[in-house]
């Protein structure tokens, strides 16, 4: 059955390969010459690529009108959106992963770095995997919600730009996301999207119960 | 032309009636208000002493600064040539003492006095003093490291801005008020950092405009149209482009009543255009660039949503110095960003701009405008070949 949903979510690999590969060229395009750094570049940009990966997970079905027709128990659809957003979620993390070794490879500074030990860097991917959570989440929830992607996407990234440029979400606690080992309460900031991020799947799965799809 | 012109009218109706356009005017107009009301609702530009006196002194303690932090570099007065000679070598010679162990002050010292390379913009005098020294204190496999001081990346040492007295400042910004219209400054601010806003909303927009078409259904029936793919293509296109333009061009209207109701209250001097003519000059022509990208990708890959990432990240990295391996600052700009940021220019907006200025902009504007051509026609291409399988 994983192996069908993997079938479903990537039924269109250029589309997949494009936006994952975009993570990629992260390293090439934003300086990250310490840890601290290349784990800051990696928690601010790889939202994008989660926020429009995620997006349509669910989406395939409205857009194919098989939501009712095919997964028509409730325990059934649950279980098949869980797979497919953990899916993705992994593969997020895995290029993360991948984009912190092409820092490493790219940047020296990296390597006589006094942070460059396995808990800081643990940490920071906590951190990371926190935020591509919440954006996930809230890209996929939105999009299920006004059965259009395309405002799945947007409400993300128009959040995102929120995050990036406006002085009151930057610098006000618990508000402010991007904070990865800048303040002492960024644990419990990325803890608290998580679980912002659990609540939008909540509704997420409340969403796609409904039937019939108008 | 007496179906083109009707067709790209038909299809500006339609993107006009997306929700999603109408939401990402709110939102756009939003965030740019947000981060230039500062200037449209404060004190702006003539504040009080009290009010200078404290961003003053927050500027030199590095603590939060009140209200007009966003305003920094207006209020800062040029240094002298010499001025800045001393504040960029010293900081330089602290940044070889902290990264190859050089003796700092004794090097700063050296150079000041005997005025290394301060005749000309190539450092290479100082860099080969420098060097020298820190040949003898780090190894050799580190000296790879060394980074040079150049022309190019020198403003990233010190500063050719200090921070004047109350008197000096506000006498600076009545002289810059005198030379320029203060809606013209704000009409430069929306270019600078409004355009960036308007550009991501343009990057969903447009990856709409195909995405129908795209779907195998629709495909089959539109072989029963008689209009050439070049017409369907370019209409869509147009069509899409009008609307989101006339979506800046509302958001540039709710601005420029802002400035106007700010400039009237403050008794100074504002013009109706002054938003406007940035907004098509600086703005529209990246957004149609940005469309045309779009387009060709849709038609390569049945929608443009995947390539959303890529032109935020080529965004977010043309308002930034790239670097190489070394961490060294190359560059501010490249020619192929797919905006230039009017600040990366000037260090402070204020500043009435020569007409050089724009001249020297013209080069990357050509450069859109070529970009926009090749991608469309690769769209045309492109979707003639589907329509022929």
């Amino acid at each position: 059955m994983l192996r069908f949903q993997w079938k479903i979510l990537f039924s269109s690999w250029p589309k997949t390969a494009i936006a994952l590969g975009s993570a990629l060229c992260i390293p090439f395009l934003f300086r990250g010459d310490t840890v601290f750094r290349a784990l800051y570049q990696m928690d601010l940009y790889l939202t994008i690529p989660a926020a429009v990966l995620m997006a349509e997970l669910f989406h395939l079905e409205y857009a194919h009108r098989t939501a009712e027709i095919l997964y028509c128990t409730r325990r059934r659809k649950s279980v098949l959106f869980l797979q497919r957003f953990v899916t993705a979620y992994v593969l997020l993390l895995a290029v993360s992963v991948l984009v912190f070794l092409e820092y490493s490879l790219l940047y020296e500074g990296i390597r006589w770095d006094e942070n460059r030990n396995a808990g800081y860097i643990l940490q920071g991917f906590a951190g990371i995997a926190g935020t591509l959570f919440f954006f996930g989440a809230l890209s996929v929830t939105v999009t299920d919600l006004t059965k259009n992607y395309f405002m799945g996407i947007g409400a993300a990234l128009a959040l995102f730009l929120l995050f990036y440029y406006l002085p009151a979400f930057r610098n006000t606690p618990l508000i402010s996301l991007f904070t990865l080992h800048q303040t002492t309460g960024w644990p419990l900031c990325k803890l608290f999207y998580t679980a912002l991020g659990l609540l939008l799947l909540w509704i997420n799965d409340l969403c796609i119960q409904k039937s019939p799809v108008k | 032309m007496k179906t083109f012109l009707p067709f790209i009218w038909v299809n500006c109706r339609h993107s006009l009636k997306n929700p999603v356009l109408w939401i990402a005017l709110l939102v756009c107009t939003a965030i740019i208000f947000a981060m230039l009301a500062d200037i449209l609702t404060g004190p702006f530009p003539m504040v009080d002493e009290a009010l200078y006196t404290e961003w003053a002194q927050s500027l030199q303690e590095n603590a939060p600064p009140p209200r007009i932090r966003s305003l920094m570099m207006e209020y800062m007065i040029r240094s002298s040539d010499w001025d800045t000679y001393v504040s960029r070598i010293r900081d330089y010679c602290r940044f070889c003492e902290i990264n190859f162990q050089i003796p700092g002050e004794a090097a700063f010292n050296h150079i000041i006095e005997n005025r290394l390379s301060f005749a000309d913009d190539n450092w290479d005098t100082v860099t080969k003093y420098l060097y020298s020294l820190a040949e003898q204190t780090v190894p050799a496999e580190r000296l790879a490291y060394f980074v040079p001081l150049q022309a190019e990346t020198a403003r990233n040492f010190g500063g050719s801005l200090h921070v004047g007295s109350y008197e000096e400042a506000m006498a600076q910004v009545q002289s810059y008020l005198s030379l320029s219209r203060y809606s013209e400054y704000v009409g430069r601010r929306i270019g600078d950092i409004g355009g960036l806003v308007l550009l991501f909303a343009c990057f969903v927009l447009f990856s709409m405009t195909f995405s129908r078409e795209s779907a195998p259904e629709m495909f089959e029936l539109l072989h029963v149209k008689r209009i050439s793919p070049a017409v369907f293509v370019w209409g869509k296109y147009l069509g899409s482009s009008l609307a989101v333009v006339f979506m800046g061009f509302l958001s540039m209207t709710i601005l420029t009543g802002i400035t106007a109701y700010h400039c009237i209250r403050q008794g100074m001097d504002w013009g109706i255009l002054d938003l406007y003519k940035y907004y098509f000059a600086w703005v529209v022509p990246s957004m149609l660039m940005v469309g045309a990208i779009m387009t060709a990708f849709t038609m390569l890959c049945r929608t443009g949503i995947p390539l959303i990432p890529l032109l935020f990240f080529w965004v977010f990295a043309g308002t930034q110095s790239v670097t190489d391996g070394k961490g060294t600052t190359i560059a501010k700009q490249f020619f192929w960003n797919i905006t230039v940021r009017i600040s990366s220019f000037h260090d402070a907006l204020f500043v009435p701009l020569e007409q050089s200025f724009y001249l020297s902009i013209l080069p990357h504007k050509l450069f859109q405008a070529a970009v926009l051509f090749f991608c469309m026609t690769i769209a045309v291409l492109l979707y003639e070949q589907q329509k022929i399988k």
